[in-house]
């Protein structure tokens, strides 16, 4: 079949374009030409490309070869640029050549034209291919930077919010019923519950999240999640799933890819106005060297793809580019926070996965996620259920947490309970007292990371002293992954609120001790 | 016109196996009208960005990450959710709980039967209540 050639042939006689297209065309091209004479011509056509290859005599009236370069290189349009001519002397070549030129062939030699295109082109591709992966490398590099920067913030922020909405939860409290200040209390914890939203967030965009991730079927999530997804999209939009029959198993964390499957499933919505088609599929695929090498975070070997894809308005290069940044949004300032693909990107990096988007201006958009596929098989049984019974408590707990508004509120949550409450400020303290007091401590309560020592290295000795000791994570944010559940170790996130914090300690020591 | 539906959130997949078991044979609801949030932060996710709302919620509250109080909370602080009727249903015994449910704007209180055949019988009748005799305000009320 033949190759279409987009083709600005810089030529003043009519004959010899006609010559050299016979001459593409045999070569196995299909040339798209248009043919120019002028300056001005060409600056006009070059503006109108995309070009694969510009073809350029020598010497025409009025115009000239090196000329015709200089305009090529000043527009910015990257095509090779061949001169095809009667003879001239071999310096004229050289000195084209050096200008810029890709090549130099006699028109009494047209037989060298049709290789000569193939080097080019294939040249052309390589340099492209290079350009994108250095883009993609920056881009990358990019959003490592605006992460980390977030996940800062994200952490201070959270240990701010847990101190706030549980002291005014408190307060709230205090109040009579009928007390019309319990409503500005209210509002108070409301505007700490939203801000804890945008804060979980920004958590997941900068990898900062604690996951938990378990052995899990992509093809039943998608199942499950069906009918609330047909509900988000309305009727408008037809909500297709191309479900392999048997995806293999990957390793990840559910709400995280409940949440991605969400984001893109809106985004997708929010891309048809008028309606259209949204199709999620998922595929077992191999991923070879070639493919992985020009991406990011690409390892070859076996994967399951997760696809979103819609038939909406798409977008431009430009858009594509800032597309995974938090806060950017195309949307109206009343329609989104610009938070939606920013959480996508983070929690598709945060399970080991990596994403790739294929979009055009009115041709739709795909989202396509590839899953290492693991070795490991699906789990049985339930999950553990949240506990139903009384929050009280007798138990003694350490309590570990540098911050101090946020040990604070702790301690007086746990007193409030009835628990006795022993105070540390980092690790090294609570190793102390832990090993003086070993046999009174029912429970370790501890904030992860910490000057002098954090948490998994004080849960880690202390399990060596005492392989029954109960533990019990607190964090918000976290840069590594913890494997809290070989240490049969509990976790809640901050910021919390006194009702959940209260239920996951009677939960932690209700929990079968790691050592039985 | 978007048929109406269901949003249960609950965690426990066995509750909600029985719930839309109920609904189905009761002929009150298809398996498309219900729609499940395994948690609340998932319920909140899909309250704020689905096209058209529930009919009603049928709310637990002893959820992971974010509790059914706090879904409450949210969703009655929210002008696009303000009216959507909820039911609380749950097997949480704090007294507390009950008190709290109707204070933050719940419009009905069930306590999870332990026993399976009452548990059905209850949501049999949330069924029939909320979608054959219960006309408002899902239908009649200002947008």
């Amino acid at each position: 079949m033949a190759t279409l050639l987009r083709l600005l042939l810089v030529e003043d006689s009519a004959d010899d374009a006609e010559l050299l297209l016979r001459e593409l065309r045999r070569a196995g091209y299909e040339p798209a030409a248009e043919r120019v004479q002028t300056a001005a011509e060409l600056q006009a056509a070059l503006a109108r490309g995309p070009w694969d290859l510009v073809i350029s005599d020598h010497n025409l009236p009025g115009f000239s070869a090196p000329e015709a370069l200089a305009l090529l290189q000043a527009s910015g349009v990257d095509a090779p640029f061949i001169i095809v001519s009667g003879a001239i002397g071999e310096e004229t070549a050289v000195q084209a050549m050096r200008a810029g030129a890709r090549d130099y062939i006699m028109k009494d030699n047209l037989a060298r034209l049709g290789p000569a295109i193939v080097r080019e082109l294939r040249e052309v591709e390589a340099r492209r291919a290079r350009k994108r992966t250095e883009e993609r490398y920056r881009q990358a590099q990019r959003m490592e930077a605006i992460g980390r920067l977030a996940g800062g913030i994200a952490h201070d922020f959270n240990n701010l919010l847990t101190v706030i909405r549980s002291r005014t939860q408190f307060l709230r409290d205090g109040l009579a019923p009928d007390d019309p200040r319990r409503g500005e209390a209210d509002m108070v914890l409301e505007a700490a519950l939203r801000a804890a939203t945008l804060i979980r967030q920004l958590l997941v965009f900068s990898r900062g999240q604690v996951v938990r991730p378990t052995v899990l079927d992509l093809h039943t999530v998608v199942r499950d999640m069906e009918t609330m997804l047909q509900r988000m999209v309305g009727e408008r939009i037809a909500l297709r799933a191309a479900l392999a029959p048997a995806p293999g198993p990957v390793h990840a964390d559910q709400g995280q890819i409940e949440q991605i499957i969400m984001n893109l499933v809106v985004n997708a919505r929010d891309a048809m106005p008028a309606g259209g088609d949204l199709t999620i599929e998922t595929a077992n695929v191999e991923l070879d060297d070639a493919w992985c090498r020009s991406r990011v975070d690409c390892r070859p070997g076996p994967h399951v793809m997760l696809s979103v894809s819609d038939t909406g308005v798409g977008m431009d290069a430009e858009t594509q580019t800032h597309l995974f940044e938090p806060f950017f949004t195309t949307k109206a300032p009343d329609q989104g926070t610009g938070l939606g693909l920013a959480v996508v990107c983070g929690a598709v990096k945060q399970n080991g996965a990596f994403i790739e988007v294929s979009s055009e201006p009115g041709r739709g958009t795909s989202f396509q996620i590839f899953f290492p596929r693991t070795e490991s098989p699906l789990p049985g049984g339930a999950a553990v259920r949240p506990f139903q019974g009384s929050l009280q408590g007798s138990e003694t707990v350490l309590l570990v947490e540098d911050q101090e508004g946020v040990r604070f509120v702790a301690r007086d949550i746990l007193q409030r309970r009835g628990y006795p409450v022993i105070e540390a400020t980092d690790g090294s303290e609570a190793l102390v007292i832990l090993e003086r007091r070993a046999d009174e401590i029912a429970l370790v309560i501890t904030d992860i990371v910490m000057p002098n020592m954090g948490g998994p290295e004080l849960v880690r000795r202390g399990l060596a002293r005492n392989p029954r000791l109960r533990v019990l994570y607190m964090s918000g944010y976290s840069d590594e992954t913890i494997d809290y559940t070989g240490l049969g170790a509990a976790f809640v996130e901050k910021p919390f609120s006194p009702e959940v914090f209260a239920r996951t300690v009677r939960e932690a020591l209700n929990a079968p001790s790691p050592g039985s | 016109m978007d048929r109406p539906f269901v949003l249960l959130v609950d965690d426990n997949p066995d509750d909600v196996a029985l719930m839309q078991r109920v609904f189905n044979h009761a002929g009150v609801l298809g398996p498309n009208d219900v729609v499940v949030a395994r948690d609340g932060v998932q319920a909140l996710d899909f309250l704020g960005t689905a096209q058209t709302l529930p009919k009603v919620v049928s709310l637990d509250l002893k959820m992971p990450r974010v509790d059914g109080l706090e879904v409450l909370r949210r969703m009655r602080s929210d002008e696009r959710t303000k009216l959507v009727p909820v039911v609380v249903l749950t097997s949480s015994d704090e007294r507390d709980d009950l008190t709290q449910s109707y204070r933050l704007g719940a419009n009905s209180y069930v306590r999870k039967p332990e026993d399976s055949a009452q548990f059905a019988d209850a949501v049999g009748a949330l069924g029939r209540y909320w979608f054959r005799l219960n006309r408002v305000p899902a239908e009649t009320a200002p947008a």
